[in-house]
């Protein structure tokens, strides 16, 4: 049976990250979303992990649930019609901060760990590296290449992933401190990398165009700051629902255990073209090119988005279709595709009790935004809403790209669209 | 000529070369700082070894630290490859160390003594009490006394003495004596003892080094002096560099006029001076000159360099402590480039992409007095920014580690009391300190060591006398084991087999990182014979005054005080509290104090921020403070200079802005 799974989320123990991040908000939007196993974040901070510790059971091999009893007050909560059983993979990000080939560098990597004896024989070496206390993702002064090692010695069945693999700030491949290849950031350990996280400014196409990662697996998650983002990006499986199932269909790639990601349009993402945030710059890489990454506005140097990257460290030409491939979904939250149909703020109550009453009626929101037929929706949800989520699930979008840590904007609808359709409910 | 030599020598600049090429001596070369002092003395070395052939056995260098010794070591080897290793490197101490092994019969040392660290020394002191009838809480500042003791009876100006403190330096000594131990302090002393009185030592000595080079020359104390006198005899074959401007050793007993005297003690003498320096910006150094000048008794010294120019000393004074140590996290996260995502988007951080991002490693955060490092410790904690508070934790001080070595120690020597006094209950078996002090008594009754005392005792219960039997039996089974593993697994097998692995990583597992940490510094013994490999890594592990467990592949923000950070170098530094009362320190030497802002200052290579606080809560009150006289001994033109307002003034604005908005 296939599931899904967001395994890189953060608690409320990390910065800028809502203080609702805590195991049974986890368990509750999970459900509401769809998502089977959903990764804790943040393992090595001693408080989450001793509240972790507290509330989660084992449950298949690798793999925690909520304890019964606190699982049921959510439960009641929960429309009948998403309430399915929710794992949890313990899972953590480190930032680390260090100089290599003498440039500063700064790289996200994630470990996903199969239990907490493995988590506590990590952290317990991490603990005398740097300080873990002050934020549920921890920065360190340490090489990512030690770290992988610590990872290797301390806890070999766990699995190594490079975060959000191309944002400029933070990242593997990251324009400002990142790397040219997975060799120059892992050394001799990099074969042991298999899989990277996308990250949600870029999707699988813009990744195949590199042919170092030829061979590596292509994972998607959410970095959820709050409930809400979960499974905003997220993995199909098929294997078998344990740490190990997952961590096979990860570091194969077989289609059979691995049916694909889901993700956002690129264009979404904070960072896919370059630009200046505060000039309100936007620039595609040719417009970039042409000014000589010179923002027009305030004449200093713009923040290069992950698609300027790609291209510069892309040796298959634009299309080519990796051997590795895996389906894709590209996929707008539900909550914004209502927004747009309302023309209403995405945080309205309007909007949330709209959101609230399709899932009750029609399922959790992966169903309805990829499975649930466009007739049911449009019976439930109104004309406008089927319409929005048919031209999505076609990829037929038009999208203002993110850039410089601005969001993309997109827009499924047109103004004719609109006069189209009269009989769509006021919202208010 | 050696390539690799010729090629080096071309890099030096004028006065570097005169100073590598002099004469046999006596040669002073004054140093200012990040003038190529560890350059030159190698190069110095290397032209020694390759050009003037001298044999390797020959040359004795000393260096005040194992780790410069280490680096030097390293540096030469690249320069005049395997013969590095037969260079006699390495500390007084370990020089006193060697020859005392080799030649302390003379003086009626045992052969095979070993040294009491800090610990054995104050446990020693308090049984030496404890004999006298005296308190033995003060067992610290009494070692302190009878060290001071000691150094005045050696230098001959001290006839009247405390008749008491004479009688508990004895008992000390005694009771050192007894267990085959030298103290730290001892080795120095009882090494100019035997040079000083034995004329077939001293000649075999003074043959066998043709060439004596001290490093840090202005950090050598009166008995390392004394030392170098003998050592160098008339022959005059010494060169020696340093910097007075950076000697500020005189809580220790140095003297700071030392360097200046030179001539005095060695009337032949040539002094070659160093003054560019290749470290930091020409405003640093302009800055650093004009303060020290200040200085009446100093040697001519005017620091100047080719370095690009760079940014003024950034001045900015600050209401308190907390808004200090806030400005610090924010001007370190700034520079890095941000440390995360929201930072970037809160746009806290700007224009990150046209300058040269910094890595915590580039920082110091700087501080006369380790109190002042508080309120930072606490915001950097805060902030996540990995740091590092160097100086505080060092690692043969840490428990497992104390508890290993003890093992060692006795299994190497099972006569060596105070490791076995410190053995003894660890892990506990049932041995308490009563029954401890029982033992004591008994073994200094009859003369004998606690290992032969727990053999013979007739006042142990029949527990207990099992208990310490079984201690017994281990480290008999320790002894045997020894010659059959390499040290790093003797380690392992001895920290395993008396459960001390056991008991501490249940106390906290983090031990176990100490253990391994341990063993890895070990395993480069492994190689040798383990009764050999043993004996000199406890030399090593005795030596190593100031091994802490900085590990140099973690990037972190480095905070200590200045004399801490001697020797070392920045991108930037942070000096923090320079106000009157800290730097200068009230009561303090005005010229010494120069001095520690001047080696501060001299840390960084591209910036410096000077800090100061106007109200600071110090020592449990809350204080006034002045900046420091310091801050007006240079230029203007080189300063550029920040006030952050009074906390109490824009808490006041606040709310009349609210109600505008209201």
């Amino acid at each position: 049976m296939s599931f899904i799974a967001d395994l890189h989320i953060h608690s409320r123990y990390s910065r800028a990250v809502s203080k609702d991040m805590v195991p049974e908000s986890l368990y509750r939007w999970a459900q509401l979303k769809g998502i089977t196993v959903v990764g804790t974040g943040d393992f090595t901070h001693p408080a989450w992990f001793a509240e972790l510790q507290e509330k989660l059971e084992p449950a298949e091999p690798g793999l925690y649930r909520l304890k019964p009893e606190l699982a049921a007050s959510v439960d009641a909560g929960i429309p009948e019609s998403c309430r399915a059983d929710v794992r949890f993979m313990l899972t953590s990000e480190i930032s680390s901060i260090y100089k290599r080939h003498e440039r500063t560098r700064k790289v996200h990597n994630l470990i996903f760990a199969p239990g907490f004896s493995a988590v506590a024989n990590v952290t317990d070496r991490l603990a005398r590296i740097g300080n873990l206390h002050s934020d549920g993702r921890p920065i360190l002064g340490l090489d990512s290449e030690e770290l992988l090692r610590i990872m290797l010695e301390r806890a070999p069945e766990a699995l190594f992933v490079p975060a959000h693999a191309w944002t400029p700030h933070f990242s593997v491949f990251g324009a400002n401190s990142g790397f040219d290849s997975l060799e120059e950031c892992f050394g001799e350990l990099s074969p042991h990398i298999r899989v990277i996280e996308t990250g949600l400014s870029s999707d699988p196409p813009m990744n195949w165009r590199l042919s170092q990662l030829d061979e590596i697996t292509l994972i998607s998650n959410s970095d959820a700051h709050s409930p809400g983002k979960l499974g905003r990006e997220a993995n199909v499986l098929n294997g078998d629902l344990s740490f190990d199932g997952i961590k096979t269909a990860f570091t194969s790639g077989d289609p059979a255990l691995f049916l694909g990601t889901i993700e956002f349009f690129p264009e979404e993402g904070k960072y896919h073209y370059d630009g200046h945030r505060n000039c309100q710059i936007r620039l595609s890489p040719e417009e970039a090119r042409t000014h000589d990454s010179v923002c027009p506005e305030c004449g200093k140097p713009v923040t290069r988005g992950v698609m300027h990257r790609v291209e510069m460290l892309a040796d298959h030409p634009a299309g080519h279709r990796s051997r590795r491939a895996l389906p894709y979904w590209s996929l707008v939250p539900l909550v914004e595709l209502i927004a747009e149909v309302y023309g209403a703020g995405v945080n309205t109550k309007g909007v949330t009790e709209a959101y609230r009453q399709l899932l009750a009626t029609l399922g959790n929101e992966f169903e309805i935004l990829m499975n649930v037929p466009v007739a049911d929706i449009e019976e439930n949800g109104g004309k406008l809403l089927a319409l929005a989520i048919q031209r999505m699930r076609a990829g037929n979008v038009t999208i203002a790209p993110g850039y410089d840590g601005e969001y993309g904007t997109v827009c499924l609808l047109s103004q004719e669209d609109r006069q189209a359709d009269s009989s769509q409910m006021p919202l208010f | 000529m050696n390539v690799e030599i010729k090629h080096v020598l071309e890099s030096l600049n004028d006065r570097q070369r005169e100073a590598a090429l002099a004469g046999d001596g006596p040669v002073l070369v004054i140093a200012g700082p990040g003038t190529g002092k560890t350059k030159t003395l190698t190069v110095r070395l290397a032209y020694l070894l390759a050009e003037r052939h001298v044999a390797p056995e020959a040359l004795l260098a000393v260096t005040f630290t194992t780790r410069a010794a280490l680096g030097m070591r390293e540096r030469l080897e690249r320069l005049v490859g395997s013969q590095a290793d037969r260079v006699f490197l390495g500390t007084f101490h370990s020089f006193c160390f060697q020859l005392l092994r080799a030649e302390g019969h003379r003086l009626d040392l045992p052969r095979d003594f070993g040294v009491a660290d800090q610990r054995d020394q104050v446990t020693i002191m308090q049984r030496a009490l404890r004999r006298l009838g005296q308190p033995d809480h003060a067992a610290q500042r009494m070692l302190h006394d009878v060290f001071a003791f000691r150094h005045r009876r050696a230098s001959g100006n001290s006839p009247v003495d405390d008749p008491n403190l004479a009688e508990i330096s004895e008992a000390y000594q005694r009771d050192l004596r007894k267990c085959d131990l030298l103290d730290f302090d001892e080795l120095l002393l009882l090494g100019v003892r035997l040079l000083e009185r034995v004329d077939e030592v001293r000649e075999d000595i003074r043959q066998r080094f043709a060439h004596v080079l001290v490093d840090e020359y202005q950090d050598v104390d009166p008995v390392q002096r004394e030392l170098l006198r003998v050592l160098v005899g008339d022959r005059n074959h010494l060169w020696a560099v340093g910097d007075g401007d950076q000697a500020i050793y005189a809580f220790r007993g140095v003297e700071s006029e030392h360097v200046l005297r030179f001539e005095h003690h060695y009337p032949n003498g040539r002094v070659v001076t160093l003054e560019q320096s290749y470290r930091f910006t020409p405003q640093i150094a302009a800055v650093a000159s004009q303060v020290i000048r200040h200085n009446a008794s100093r040697r001519r010294l005017t620091l100047n360099t080719a370095n690009a120019s760079g940014s003024p000393v950034h001045v900015v004074s600050f209401p308190d402590e907390q808004a200090e140590a806030a400005w610090i996290v924010r001007q370190i996260e700034e520079r890095v480039g941000g440390t995360s995502h929201y930072q970037h988007y809160k746009g806290k951080v700007t224009d990150t992409v046209s300058r040269r991002e910094q890595s915590f490693r580039d920082f110091a955060v700087l501080c006369r007095l380790h109190a002042l490092t508080k309120p930072l410790q606490e915001a950097l904690r805060n902030s996540g920014i990995p740091h590092r508070v160097v100086g505080e934790a060092r690692f043969f001080d840490k428990k497992i580690v104390k508890d290993v070595l003890a093992y060692l120690r006795v299994s190497h020597n099972p006569h060596d009391d105070s490791s076995f006094a410190h053995v003894l209950n660890r892990p506990p078996r049932g041995i308490g300190a009563q029954t401890q002090a029982a033992l004591e008594a008994e073994a200094e009754q009859q003369g004998l060591s606690l290992y032969d005392a727990l053999g013979k005792s007739v006042r142990l219960s029949s527990s207990q006398l099992r208990a310490a039997r079984s201690l017994v039996t281990l480290i008999e089974d320790v002894r045997r084991n020894k010659e059959e593993k390499p040290l790093s697994r003797f380690i392992a097998h001895v920290a395993g087999v008396t459960g001390l692995r056991e008991w501490r990583t249940g106390q906290d597992p983090r031990h176990d990182n100490d253990l391994l940490l341990l063993r890895s510094i070990a395993a480069k013994y492994d190689e040798m014979n383990t009764g050999t490999a043993l004996r000199q890594f406890l030399e090593e592990a005795t030596l190593a005054v100031a091994v802490d467990d900085y590990d140099a592949s973690i990037d972190a923000v480095s905070l200590m005080t200045i004399h801490a950070a001697k020797g070392l170098e920045f991108t930037e530094v942070m000096l923090c509290g320079v106000e009157e009362g800290s730097l200068p320190r009230e009561n303090g030497d005005l010229e010494e104090e120069r001095r520690l802002f001047y080696v501060g200052l001299t840390r960084a290579k591209e910036r410096v921020s000077l800090l100061h606080c106007r109200s600071r809560f110090l020592f449990g009150s809350r204080r006034d403070r002045e900046a420091s006289r310091f801050l007006q001994e240079f230029d203007e033109s080189l300063k550029e200079t920040t006030v952050i307002a009074d906390r109490l003034r824009r808490s006041k604005q606040e709310p009349e802005q609210l109600s505008l908005l209201g």
